[in-house]
């Protein structure tokens, strides 16, 4: 697994164009966090031809959108692209930038593509919409899209259908200005511009409604037709450009609309209907679409299916976990809890358990689902003894936060146990620490002891990565588990350098730099050193520095010291993380 | 429409669509010219149009993407892209005629195309949108994978046409000017040509006699 199959795609259909193409872009991406990477012309012109290059690759397997090929080329296309600047005007900027993002869709990139429009929304916010009426039509779509596009919440999806109307208003007062300065002759192929612009208008507000509320059902035939009748009158227009724009627009309103929580999970149950309009209609962090894991391990991996007693879901940490689990959970509800079923989430430390409680209390809290925590250590809080007496049978919890170790003793004393309160689902974060030897034994028995004693379990173990799933699942379920992997192993939910530092020089006098290293887990990589820092006649020694990791650590950090981004240096205990803090607190205060 | 799309569908739009479709293409003359200068690049120049399509980006203002021929020409037994403008013009005022040197001329898109790389890109794309349609042993096929070879191994190595399609008496002005203009800045590496074609046949005439018209 690593970014050089993502982008090998790319170099291994034209390797006689493209060759170190893989090496290239990664060294563009580290260029863009390091100001020591620099691009030369050449290089930058190699990119050029990257894109173009992949772009026509992708367009010779437009047919086969769903494999693995055609994703990886798009992801590729977008990461070459976002890193070059963009072409000029409003209609070729528009072209480029709606091509980016339905490519970034196609290629799994969603969660980038939004990064990539935040970081870039002063210069579309900027974009003129005064020009003719076909540009005005046009600029004021691709807005819309945006909007779409990012959906931070509602608001943003309204404001889109909101541009559209826009339009509909405007059309009388700019449709006969921009007929009449037509050249005679060529009143028709303006005419027809108008048109297809009218239904992609349209095709863009029916994408806005079925966000909101996932109607209307049959959404796709519906932009395949308007879609359809833009593409038509692109080509009556003689306008190749916007005949591609609408192409590129189809397949990523299409793409988009099956991301959605109404697609994946329409129909399930009526617990997660509930669920669905709650995340998606609150005022802050709406949800409507989901990430390329969560979608995977729903369809693909049907999480959901109740034949699978154990399930194994191996996904990169932040690929939005907890909402699979919330899923999972609702599901298992749904089956079980007017028999009194309820679910256990237990999780490796108490700081863990506090937080998901916030989290889940959040989510589910407002549907009617009761949240509830135990994570004291070994001993038993008020509320925890009344857990165990009567096996908890009087409890009305839903779902139980807690650690390994304390369900295991919760369990051993019955909890979960019982006809009238059976645990139903148990849902363990961090699963990988089953391979670790302290931690290991303790979640091995606490597996152990919900198979043996919890007659109704289901599991569904949640890791980055568990070297013998298959044997997990298969002890826990027989024939009844699935492993969940993701077939695209170069995903990540975001982008990253592993690097070692060196230290180079001596006495007063030295330079640090980073050399990335080679992982399994698709981050970037280029052969040379990145030189971070010089220091000459330093007030400290490089011998102090390299005195301890944490120090050199501490060194480099410093460097990078900002208070507009986040920063982390571990170190060994309390103690040197005030030393630590307290360097970093007088350098603040001296810049 | 205003049904399906919430816009209006005013008169004036929908006469104006209504007048395009009744258009034949049998009635519109600049096809014509188009048409001769690709019989003559095909029989005289080995060139090759593959998608027979009218391209003509004759949007409003005529500035979008877009070019009057798309194809390739073989040069030293090497496919080349070729992009290409057609104009027809009976005007003999002006040696060369405006059509050749006006500001949306042949002289200006010939030069558009040189200095636009995102246009030829875009042109590219087209190309590639189109023949990927066709089966891989497919002569579109095989002349578009060894265009894009020529093109991006070679500094974008590809060919430019001009053609001035004339129904007078042949002037070598009508096209010296621009190409001696336009060869000190893109002749070299790139490649181009201009060419102007005398028909001894007013244009007035050519539909009729095409269609099969006695006058």
């Amino acid at each position: 697994m690593s970014v050089q199959s993502k982008y090998g795609h790319l170099e291994q259909a034209y390797p006689d164009m493209l060759q170190g193409i893989a090496a290239l872009i990664q060294k563009a991406k580290l260029a863009t966090r390091f100001e020591a990477v620099q691009l030369t012309q050449d290089e930058l012109q190699q990119l050029e031809t990257a894109k173009e290059l992949c772009e026509v690759a992708i367009l010779q397997l437009w047919d086969n959108q769903d494999s693995e090929i055609f994703k990886a080329l798009c992801a590729t296309y977008f990461d070459i692209t976002s890193l070059l600047p963009h072409g000029e005007g409003n209609d070729l900027y528009i072209y480029e930038q709606i091509k980016l993002i339905a490519l970034g869709y196609l290629g799994e990139h969603w969660h980038f593509v939004r990064q990539y429009l935040k970081a870039h929304s002063a210069k579309i916010e900027a974009l003129v919409a005064n020009g003719d009426w076909n540009t005005r039509m046009l600029t004021l779509c691709f807005k819309a899209v945006v909007y779409l596009v990012q959906k931070r919440s509602w608001a943003d999806i309204d404001n889109a259908v909101s541009l559209i109307n826009q339009l509909r208003e405007e059309q009388q007062a700019f449709e006969k200005d921009f007929l009449d300065q037509v050249n005679e002759g060529n009143r028709g192929f303006g005419a027809s511009e108008l048109v297809s612009l009218y239904h992609f208008a349209k095709s863009i507000e029916l994408l806005g409604q079925y966000l909101m509320e996932g109607r209307p059902n049959d959404i796709e035939s519906q932009l395949h037709y308007h879609v359809g009748i833009s593409r038509e009158f692109a080509q009556k227009a003689a306008n190749i450009t916007l005949g591609l724009l609408y192409q590129f627009f189809e397949a990523f309103a299409v793409k988009m609309v099956r991301n959605t929580i109404w697609y994946t999970t329409r129909g399930v149950n009526n617990w997660i209907t509930k669920f669905n309009q709650f995340i998606a209609h609150r005022d802050e962090k709406g949800v409507f679409e989901l990430m390329y894991p969560q979608k995977e391990s729903i369809l693909d991996g049907q999480l959901l299916n109740p034949a699978h007693r154990a399930i194994v879901l191996n996904l990169p940490t932040s690929s939005g976990k907890t909402m699979i689990a919330e899923y999972r959970i609702l599901q298992a509800l749904n089956q079980f809890k007017e028999q009194g079923g309820w679910v256990a989430y237990v999780v490796p430390t108490k700081a863990l358990a506090n937080q998901l409680y916030i989290q889940l209390n959040k989510d589910l809290g407002f549907i009617g689902i009761r949240v509830e925590k135990a994570s004291g250590a070994i001993e038993l809080d008020g509320f925890e003894q009344y857990l165990v007496e009567d096996s908890g049978n009087q409890t009305d919890f839903d779902v139980l936060i807690t650690t390994y170790e304390k369900m295991n003793l919760l369990v051993r004393q019955g909890l979960g146990t019982t006809a009238e309160r059976p645990l139903v689902l148990a849902v363990v974060d961090e699963a990988h620490n089953i391979e670790e030897k302290q931690r290991g034994l303790t979640l091995e028995l606490l597996l152990s002891t919900i198979r043996n004693d919890c007659e109704e379990a289901n599991f569904l173990l949640m890791t980055p990565d568990i070297s013998n799933s298959a044997e997990v699942v298969d002890w826990l379920a027989g024939d009844r588990g699935n492993v969940i992997n993701l077939d695209l192993d170069w995903w990540q939910p975001n982008e990253r350098v592993v690097g070692a530092i060196e230290v180079s020089g001596t006495g007063r006098n030295y330079d640090l730099a980073l050399k990335t290293l080679h992982t399994d887990k698709a981050t970037y990589e280029i052969g040379e050193s990145i030189p971070l820092a010089s220091f000459s006649n330093s007030a400290v020694a490089k011998r102090e520095i390299t005195a301890a990791k944490w120090k050199i650590a501490s060194c480099v950090a410093s460097e990078f010291l900002s208070l507009d981004s986040p920063l982390i240096v571990l170190a060994r205990h309390p103690a040197e993380t005030y030393i630590i803090a307290e360097q970093y607190t007088s350098r603040l205060e001296m810049t | 429409m205003q049904a399906e799309t919430g816009f209006v569908a005013n008169d004036e739009l929908m006469a104006d669509i209504q007048a395009m479709e009744n258009e034949e293409v049998s009635t519109q003359q600049f096809r014509v010219g188009e048409a001769y200068a690709e019989v003559m690049l095909e029989a005289e120049f080995m060139c090759r149009f593959h998608w027979n399509e009218n391209r003509d980006a004759r949007n409003p203002k005529g500035n979008k993407t877009g070019a009057d021929l798309v194809g390739f020409i073989e040069v030293d037994n090497q496919v080349l892209f070729l992009f290409g403008e057609v104009k027809t013009s009976s005007e003999t005022a002006n040696r060369p005629p405006q059509v050749m040197t006006s500001a949306d001329g042949i002289e200006k898109q010939l030069r558009d195309l040189y200095n636009n790389k995102q246009k030829r890109a875009i042109l590219i794309q087209y190309l590639s949108n189109k023949a990927r349609l066709f089966p891989a042993e497919h002569p579109f096929r095989q002349d578009f994978d060894a265009g894009l070879r020529s093109y991006y191994t070679q500094g974008q190595h590809y060919h430019l046409v001009g053609v001035l399609v004339r129904d007078v008496p042949p002037d070598e002005r009508d096209i010296s000017v621009s190409y001696h203009r336009l060869k000190e800045q893109i002749l070299e590496p790139k490649g181009i040509k201009l060419l102007a074609l005398y028909l001894p046949i007013r244009k007035e005439e050519w539909l009729p006699i095409i269609n099969g018209i006695e006058r």
